[in-house]
């Protein structure tokens, strides 16, 4: 069997961590205003600064819509194709507040352990 | 909402362009029309995009790259059509989701059995032409292309004194053309349905 290196761990628990945290960061990101799929994941892009498979996005959508935490309606463009602007709900708004807090926490307690 | 796919000089991004999109059809085949409508104008939209930033002038390099930007449709369309389907549904409203998700799915599987049998069907008429048409070589007065005493036409075997045979020896060669015709017909039309 294989030993991974350190760099290949790293990538893969960067990976995990993205991942994890990609609930939040489209919440927030549309927080800041109503986007749609491209450009959405080229802001994620440029915030992450890592590449990652654009299509993954488009589940997770779905999927905050089918919890009805952001609503989206298609928008005809004078030039350049129709988009399909995503807009985050009252109820996305309320678990991103409550996940930035969790956020902070977290992130206070791995500071307190770190550096004690 | 409609947005139309674009046209390329170049054959190979076109051709490039239909196979992706086939495979996205074929993968979100368990979506309703207007759901796997919805996909498909979604991801044409995002490739749409993803070109216009790129500033490289032949077809083909702006399409590859923009396809393989999104990914491969397997990683991430099964995700979504599966989302997509739990929109069809209520929360706590069980009896109505699963008529829902029975409509949804009896409707597909229906048409898949009508067009099952109706192409079975079919293929066992060309496979009776194929036989006949060999087994006219051992009995040839009793094989053929007859009509009986009603004027309807058939293929069959029959005691050739009741029937008028009109091709004679021609059904030979006419039912093994036409038989074989008839098979590349069947199989490109199944083909297309599958691929659909």
């Amino acid at each position: 069997m294989s030993v991974s290196t350190t760099e290949e761990l790293l990538a893969k628990w960067e990976r995990q961590l993205r991942k994890g945290l990609l609930h939040l960061l489209v919440l927030a990101v549309l927080d800041k205003g109503e986007t749609y799929g491209y450009e959405l994941i080229s802001k994620l892009g440029k915030q992450l600064g890592a590449d990652m498979a654009e299509g993954t996005i488009y589940p997770l959508l779905s999927r905050l819509q089918s919890e009805k935490l952001i609503s989206a309606e298609w928008q005809i463009m004078e030039s350049g194709p129709a988009r399909k602007y995503y807009h985050i709900t009252d109820a996305g708004r309320d678990l991103l507040n409550q996940m930035l807090s969790h956020w902070a926490h977290v992130n206070d307690g791995i500071e307190r352990m770190v550096h004690p | 909402m409609n947005i139309q796919p674009p046209t390329f000089s170049d054959p190979i991004a076109s051709e490039l362009w239909r196979d992706y999109f086939s495979k996205i059809e074929r993968l979100c085949n368990a979506l309703s029309k207007q759901q796997r409508q919805d996909v498909v104008l979604e991801i044409r939209a995002h490739l749409l995009e993803s070109m216009l930033q790129d500033d490289r002038q032949d077809d083909l390099s702006r399409v590859k790259s923009a396809i393989q930007r999104l990914g491969d449709p397997q990683e991430f369309v099964p995700g979504w059509v599966e989302t997509r389907l739990s929109l069809a549904t209520e929360p706590g409203n069980g009896i109505r989701n699963l008529y829902r998700l029975f409509k949804i799915n009896a409707g597909k599987g229906l048409q898949h059995l009508l067009t099952s049998l109706l192409f079975g069907f079919c293929y066992m008429l060309v496979f009776y032409m194929f036989i006949m048409a060999l087994l006219k070589i051992i009995f040839p007065a009793n094989i053929g292309f007859y009509t009986g005493p009603s004027g309807i036409p058939f293929i069959g075997f029959v005691d050739a004194d009741q029937f008028t045979e009109h091709l004679g020896w021609w059904f030979i060669p006419i039912g093994l053309i036409v038989s074989g015709l008839l098979l590349a017909v069947l199989s490109w039309m199944l083909s297309r349905f599958y691929r659909r």
